[in-house]
């Protein structure tokens, strides 16, 4: 302790001349270099806290409260989240539908190209087909000659079957 | 203590703290006024971002005929699309593309190369690509290639049925026949909506600003396999009679229903046209292009006179050894002349004079009456745009010769449409009857969105004719085929009445009728309850109408019968078709000199009706220029107008401008900027 005294009493001075003599070399004290700071542990151990009897129902009630708060939040966020991915979902199959839409009209562009009257003949040509002869038609009362029976100008006005 | 307060690293830290605190309250105020004070501004900016205004496609309705076959339909198709200046590396992208879309791969390069030098940032690769291929492009995953969804028009049968269904512009807007008559219909209205989307550009949020309104399905009364034969038989016949032209036309006469129209020259609508002769070729001969009928127009002067004379079918008349003087005009016949002959044989060896001189005890009024009867004069109201309505002239303006010279199908102008409503007339009792192209449901199970109908086109028939005359019309037509100028004409299983006509053709450079004929023949079967008449023209031949029209009416009533399930009412066949000699079938209806040129009479129709082609006038166009998108759509929406719309921001620019008007089926373009 008293040797961190010494530079701390000012710079060094020789009194034989009768004035005071600074040693301009010695460092200046460092501000509170004079201080001395001890550490002591303390021993808490036989300090015991006193039962607080409402501590319990705090604890339950802060533990109550936020569940409810956070159940509310998620209450109140959950139908938006629940929408945003709705909406994602109904925008995937709008594009899923947009696109078979387009399939099926290429698809049956595709089949009339197949089935197109040319190709028909051409393909029956191919094959040896013919229209049927007299002879190989057989008339069993189509729904159509019956009904063009009915079919008088003046009978159905406003009908067209 | 003290002397810790006063030190000079408190007052930093007091200084750093008051720092803090006014940064953190100019951060607060500064939030203040971006979320309370700009609130509204960043929120429409935000908008803009995230919200897109999207079209809605309305497909294109198709079109089917009775049977529910598709004869028109419009097929999902993908534009191609890069920004050169971010290939990444461009011969390469170029090999990638032109390998998938298959087109010239060095073509490609070369265009990219321009493209980039010229530092254009949008390039078209290729238009009307297919659904497979755009979505093998898309598969790639680069973001360099971008796609244009649009429609293209397919008619899966080439040139069948072609001048009925007419076609599309470029625009894909019905430019002729089904397609522009029905445009309102089949076109739809395409809707908008406002997609809000995330930062990678999926959208999870919509608003539909207009509903769209798709196409609406027309169902044709046409049996597309009659109107393959009506076609294939027009070709043949144009070819072996040397004409210009020839039309088809095949009808219901109980309904109406046409159930094949057919012209020569015909064009394949999913080919744009390049030459004139592509244009001459869409020409609806047969709805638009009025003709001297000859001939075939005595059946109508004899329906006349069987209604208002006693003359009868065994009336004896005696036709003037060949030559006739009415009014100074003189009339004569194809080959020699005749003496007496019944009114049947008059029709059966198509006499001229015998037939001027039915003509004469009917009376010019009676005459003129009838054939209004008949329907000529007016349009048959058919779904067609640009129908002729042909022209009888109005009594007052007859001539003294003018009833020789009509009663032989000289001086009037008719179109084959016209001429199949007359005959369908007396095919079905005396009814004149509406021909139309549209059915309310087709015949098979087929699925369809709206169909279009028009029940208007059903009004009541009208009676014109007593049952027995018709009748007995067809007793007299049938004799045409069985001894008169349409002999060879026989159907195998079907008895069939008919008429022939020649008609020869005026030309004009020499001012005189020249040896080239409108050659027609028009016939029904079977005769006792006849399922279906036919007309058939041949425009600019040498040939007779029985020679170069016969042939095409046997085969395409033949097949008409057939395919309708028509019984035949004849058990033995049809004899073997044989040679018949020139004077037979010769029934040319010969004139001196015309009263009236065909072209005279088509200036006088021109002037009279006014232009073939009407356009449609629409509402006046409001100014667009200036306003937003949903302002332009509600205007659009209450006027009555269809807008296409191209770009988001402000309307800057729109096409008609305003005040102007739009034609049936046209749309205004606004082009918006920001």
């Amino acid at each position: 302790m008293n040797e961190g005294r010494s530079r701390a009493q000012g710079p060094a001075v020789s009194e034989a001349a009768g004035h005071v003599e600074v040693d301009v070399y010695q460092m200046r004290p460092l501000p509170y270099e004079d201080f001395l700071y001890i550490k002591s542990d303390f021993n808490n151990q036989r300090v015991v806290r006193q039962a607080d009897p409402t501590a319990g129902r705090s604890a339950w009630k802060a533990i109550g409260s936020s569940s409810i708060a956070a159940a509310l939040l998620i209450g109140l966020l959950l139908p938006h989240a629940y929408r945003l991915l709705a909406g994602y979902q109904i925008s995937r199959l709008k594009l899923e539908h947009e696109q078979f839409s387009n399939v099926l009209r290429t698809l049956d562009s595709q089949e009339a190209s197949l089935v197109k009257m040319e190709r028909l003949y051409e393909v029956a040509r191919t094959k040896g087909y013919a229209p049927p002869t007299r002879d190989q038609v057989q008339y069993s009362q189509p729904k159509d000659a019956v009904a063009r029976l009915d079919k008088s100008p003046a009978g159905t006005p406003g009908e067209n079957k | 203590m003290e002397a810790y307060a006063d030190h000079p690293a408190r007052h930093r830290v007091r200084w750093l703290a008051r720092f803090a605190l006014l940064w953190a309250v100019g951060i607060g105020a500064r939030l203040l006024f971006l979320q309370a004070f700009s609130h509204e501004e960043f929120r429409d900016l935000a908008r803009q971002q995230q919200t897109k205004l999207r079209q809605l496609a309305a497909p294109r309705g198709s079109i089917f005929d009775r049977a529910g076959r598709i004869l028109a339909l419009s097929v999902p198709v993908e534009t191609v699309i890069v920004n050169p200046l971010q290939l990444p590396d461009r011969p390469l992208a170029a090999q990638l593309l032109a390998r998938t879309l298959e087109i010239d791969e060095a073509k490609l390069r070369d265009r990219l190369e321009t493209y980039a030098n010229a530092r254009k940032g949008y390039m078209v690769v290729d238009k009307g690509v297919s659904v497979e291929k755009a979505d093998r492009l898309r598969q790639l995953g680069v973001d360099w290639i971008g796609f244009e969804s649009n429609g293209v028009r397919r008619y899966p049968d080439g040139a069948l049925a072609a001048h009925v269904l007419g076609g599309v512009d470029h625009q894909a807007r019905g430019n002729a026949g089904i397609e522009r008559h029905f445009e309102d219909d089949l076109g739809g209205y395409p809707g908008y909506e406002w997609v809000v989307s995330d930062v990678q550009r999926r959208s999870f949020d919509s608003s539909i600003e207009k509903a769209p309104q798709a196409g609406r399905d027309v169902v044709l009364t046409i049996d597309r396999r009659i109107q393959y034969a009506a076609d294939e038989a027009i070709r043949e016949a144009v070819a072996s009679s040397m004409a210009d032209s020839g039309t088809a036309v095949a009808l219901d006469p109980n309904t109406g229903e046409i159930l094949a129209l057919s012209n020569y020259p015909t064009y394949d609508p999913n080919e744009v046209p390049k030459s004139t002769a592509d244009y001459v070729a869409r020409k609806n001969l047969a709805a638009t292009d009025p003709f001297e009928p000859g001939s075939i127009f005595k059946v109508f002067g004899l329906a006349a006179a069987l209604e208002t004379t006693d003359i009868r079918p065994d009336t004896v008349l005696h036709c003037g050894n060949g030559t006739i003087n009415v009014g100074g005009h003189i009339i004569g016949e194809a080959h020699g002349g005749f003496a007496y002959l019944t009114v049947e044989e008059i029709i059966a060896k198509s006499s001229n004079v015998g037939a001027v001189k039915i003509a004469l005890k009917t009376g010019d009024k009676n005459l003129h009456d009838y054939l209004l009867r008949f329907g000529f004069n007016q349009t048959t109201g058919v779904e067609m745009p640009s129908e002729s309505q042909g022209l009888i002239f109005r009594l007052k303006r007859w001539q003294p010769g003018s009833i020789g010279s009509v009663a032989i199908g000289h001086e009037v102008l008719t179109t084959s449409l016209q001429l199949a409503r007359g005959l369908a007339a007396i095919a079905n009792n005396g009814f004149l009857i509406r021909p139309h192209l549209t059915r309310a449901r087709p015949l098979g199970e087929v699925t369809l969105r709206n169909v279009v109908y028009q029940p208007e086109q059903n009004e009541q028939p009208r009676r014109i004719l007593r049952p027995e005359t018709a009748m007995t019309l067809r007793k007299v037509m049938e004799s045409v085929v069985l001894t008169g100028t349409g002999k060879g004409i026989r159907l195998d299983g079907y008895s069939c009445g008919g008429k022939t006509g020649t008609a020869k053709l005026f030309d004009k450079t020499i001012g005189k009728y020249v040896s080239r004929y409108n050659a027609s023949f028009m016939g029904f079967a079977p005769v006792t309850n006849p399922a279906v008449v036919v007309v058939v023209t041949l425009n600019g031949t040498r040939q007779y109408g029985a020679t170069a029209a016969g042939p095409a009416f046997k085969q395409i009533t033949q097949t008409a019968l057939r395919v309708l399930n028509v019984p035949q009412d004849l058990t033995d066949p049809a004899p073997a078709a044989e040679p018949v000699p020139e004077r037979i079938v010769a029934d040319v209806a010969v004139t001196s000199t015309p009263l009236k040129t065909p072209e005279a009479m088509q200036q006088e129709m021109e002037a009279e009706q006014g232009p073939a082609t009407a356009i449609a006038v629409g509402p006046k166009l409001p100014n667009f220029v200036g306003k937003t998108a949903r302002a332009v759509l509600d205007e659009a929406m209450q006027a009555g107008i269809r807008v296409d719309i191209e770009g988001s921001g402000i309307a800057r620019v729109q096409d008609p401008p305003a005040g102007g008007r739009l034609a049936s089926g046209q749309h205004v373009k606004v082009r918006f900027q920001p």
